[in-house]
């Protein structure tokens, strides 16, 4: 059926010899060339006013100096002149790109990893860990946060007295910039791996289980059937878990970021979403903090953009 | 082929009615329905503070309630403001861009300069010279009101006042054989007596308040004779000499002995009440908290001297802020601004916090106050250090907060051992420069 017609567009069947007049074919057509944009108009309208507004917004602040009371003062390109000279820009990026990549295992390998598992076990033991694995995903990333403070304290914590139990050295969990980072992702990985190991398990439990019967006729099983058959099947809950995993590794770390560690100790917790945030709540600095958020949005959408020609390419749909 | 279970249209429509009903029965009864304060002939104002539960939050919400008892035409809502007075004043400033801002606010003596430059405040000289209130300001001490201006015009009035002390656990000097009628007195004595602490019962010696307002840090430096900044024809940073070095790396010599905890505020304090550490150095506004939670010994001594150096030490606390444009609201905001200074009610805030008072009348003879300072030995230590208070240093300018920031991480690069305190400093000092470049001390 041709976008814009349905069986409704159509006029009561006419006696023979008689035509339509003029004006009514006009707003049938008229209605029918506008019924679907009228239908967008709601989601339009919304993603308008909350997202590509505010875009524009920062891409036009991104070019003054302003702390959002005082007038605004133009700068042209100085603020992203600032930010790319900064010394510690390299570190942001670089924390960043670490950031991510933990989010890759903890909310993409892991998550598929156990969705498979859990696939393998019986109805009483699969709905067991599902719950188990789901209840973090229903805690606030506040609440989770304290937790794990609790858990991190470097004098009376469980981990250090587990670790000294053992005879290994307490650790300074959120104090050594070492170890402050992978900490953090620690939380946002356990905050976060059962909602898309939800849906991996959705994924998982939609595959067609004729093509895997068949390949399992023909021989196939173990890492052969999982290469070859599950995960190409698979592909389209995988590009979408992977992708999301990727653009949300930052903003899913925020919290635990401002609660345990204000992105120190000496900046070596902090990201390119947590310097935005800095530059604009806490130094005041709205245009530079405009001027990060294009650059952030750049380098996310860009490889955003590269992913999904990447992927979808692989992503077999029925 | 499947079956497709549907939903009729009338059984979506009750059940959604049913989840409507059942929403706002449990909203109703979830909280108590208020008549807004407009509708009965009440003004009501906002007073925006940071005063948790543990932390002068009982005190605050007595005194309001005294005051609205007092005052019936008034309502007063007070709301507490999650991380200090930095995040008082992130939130702030959103409010003033949505038009929602509080009509009194505590604003941290670090950030007057801020203010000053940036959000429009209501100055005490309108307010005083508006409601004929100089015998008001006259009862509060003058070197402590002199603390609420900034480049000549008074911004509010000095509500909190505090400068950084030493709470130690007797129990655990005791155990390590020092005195604890006698504590340490000096940075030496505290490397000493951290070492016994540590080799007896493997508790840490003292841990220091680290937050990023650098505080502690300004008392440590200043202390041992060494400003922030040198004030000449601008500001200049000068924490990279000799003197602020040597007292970083006092610091930093604790922590990499496992004398000192190198943790934030927030964790050091819960691990001080649980006994993982001796001593810490934080705000005499805790007193009360800690005394209600410690169960061991708790007493207190004053900041560590370097050697026979007077302290010096940053004064810590807030100014009461207007930022009323409203005249009812005004008014009605100076009313409740008086009522937070009242005999009575500076002895519910001082018993509730351990804030110094800033007015004389608070303590003067026969009061409640003067006989809960004479009695409460670790609010005597507080009211001790009041000849060695100062102005906490402010970096000015648009940068500051920025300025503030890279010494802080200065500092926790110093303390975490991955830099010698030197050369943390000495490029904290030469970024902080750049950041006030052309500006002058406030």
């Amino acid at each position: 059926m041709a976008l814009g017609s349905s069986h409704l567009d159509l006029p009561a069947p006419r006696r023979a010899g008689t035509a339509v007049p003029a004006a009514s074919r006009r707003r049938i057509e008229l209605g029918s060339v506008l019924r679907p944009y009228v239908y967008l108009l709601p989601a339009v309208v919304t993603l308008g006013i909350f997202a590509f507004w505010p875009l524009a917004a920062t891409v036009y602040n991104s070019f003054f100096q302003w702390n959002m009371v005082s007038p605004r003062k133009p700068v042209g390109w100085e603020n992203f002149d600032r930010i790319l000279t900064d010394p510690s820009f390299i570190s942001l990026l670089q924390q960043s790109a670490l950031y991510v990549v933990l989010a890759l295992i903890s909310a993409f390998l892991l998550p598929v990893g156990l969705a498979l598992l859990t696939m393998q076990v019986g109805r009483t033991a699969g709905a067991f860990y599902q719950s188990v694995l789901f209840v973090p995903a229903v805690i606030s990333s506040t609440v989770g946060a304290i937790i794990w403070q609790f858990l991190y304290l470097q004098r009376g914590g469980p981990l250090n007295a587990a670790l000294s139990a053992i005879g290994l050295e307490p650790q300074a969990w959120l104090n050594d910039p070492n170890l402050a980072l992978p900490s953090l992702g620690l939380v946002s990985a356990w905050k976060f791996l059962g909602f898309n190991y939800i849906i991996a398990l959705a994924g998982v439990a939609g595959l067609p289980r004729e093509q895997i019967e068949a390949a399992r006729i023909d021989g196939a099983h173990g890492w052969h059937m999982l290469r070859d058959v599950i995960l190409p099947l698979m592909a389209p809950t995988l590009l979408f878990i992977g992708l999301t995993a990727i653009l949300q590794a930052l903003p899913n770390v925020f919290v635990p970021i401002q609660l345990l560690t204000v992105g120190g100790p000496s900046g070596s917790s902090s990201n390119l979403l947590y310097a935005v945030y800095e530059d604009a709540f806490k130094f005041f600095q709205i245009g530079r903090s405009s001027a990060r958020s294009v650059i952030l949005v750049l380098i996310l959408g860009g490889f955003a953009i590269w992913q999904f020609r990447l992927l979808e390419k692989r992503a077999s749909y029925e | 082929m499947q079956e497709h279970r549907t939903i009729s249209r009338r059984a979506m429509l009750s059940g959604s009615a049913a989840l409507a009903a059942g929403t706002a029965i449990g909203a109703r009864q979830s909280r108590t329905f208020a008549v807004p304060a407009v509708l009965q002939g009440q003004t009501e104002i906002t007073y925006w503070h940071i005063n948790s539960d543990t932390f002068g939050g009982p005190a605050t919400a007595e005194i309001v309630a005294n005051f609205e008892a007092a005052n019936p035409d008034i309502k007063v809502t007070q709301l507490f403001q999650q991380n200090s007075y930095t995040g008082l004043l992130e939130n702030l400033q959103a409010s003033l861009v949505a038009g929602t801002a509080p009509d009194i606010a505590q604003i941290g003596y670090l950030f007057l300069d801020y203010v000053y430059n940036n959000l429009p405040y209501v100055p005490l000289d309108t307010l005083v010279e508006t409601y004929d209130s100089q015998a008001f300001i006259d009862g509060f001490v003058p070197n402590i009101l002199e603390l609420a201006s900034t480049r000549g015009i008074m911004m509010g009035t000095p509500f909190a006042v505090s400068a950084p002390m030493v709470y130690f656990n007797a129990d655990l000097l005791a155990e390590a054989g020092l005195d604890p009628a006698s504590p340490p007195v000096t940075t030496e004595d505290w490397t000493a007596a951290s070492a016994a602490i540590k080799d007896t019962n493997g508790k840490v010696g003292i841990t220091i308040q680290l937050l990023n307002d650098n505080w502690t840090l300004d008392g440590l430096m200043e202390s041992n004779g060494q400003p922030l900044l040198h004030c000449g024809d601008g500001a200049v940073a000068v924490f990279d000499q000799p003197l602020a070095v040597e007292a970083l790396q006092w610091w930093a010599d604790l922590c990499a002995n496992d004398y000192s905890l190198n943790v934030l505020a927030a964790e050091a304090q819960p691990a001080f009440l649980a006994g993982e550490t001796a001593a810490y150095i934080t705000t005499p506004a805790q007193r009360a908290g800690m005394q209600e939670q410690a169960t061991f010994d708790l007493r207190a001594t004053q900041f560590p001297r370097f050697g026979d150096n007077e302290l010096s030490l940053p004064t810590g606390g807030n100014t009461l802020v207007t930022f009323s444009q409203d005249e009812a609201k005004q008014e009605a905001a100076w009313r409740f601004i008086q009522h937070l200074y009242s005999p009575e009610s500076m002895n519910l805030w001082i018993q509730g916090t351990g804030y110094l008072p800033p007015r004389e009348d608070a303590t003067a003879e026969g009061t409640e106050l003067a006989a809960f300072v004479g009695e409460n030995a670790i609010q005597a230590v507080a009211t001790s250090q009041v000849p060695y208070a100062r102005r906490w240093i402010t970096f000015p300018g648009a940068n500051g907060i920025e300025a503030q920031q890279s010494l802080f991480e200065a500092s926790q690069a110093a303390l975490g051992g991955q830099k010698p305190a030197q050369d943390a400093l000495t490029e904290s000092a030469a970024r902080v420069n750049e950041l006030i470049a052309g500006e002058s001390c406030v």
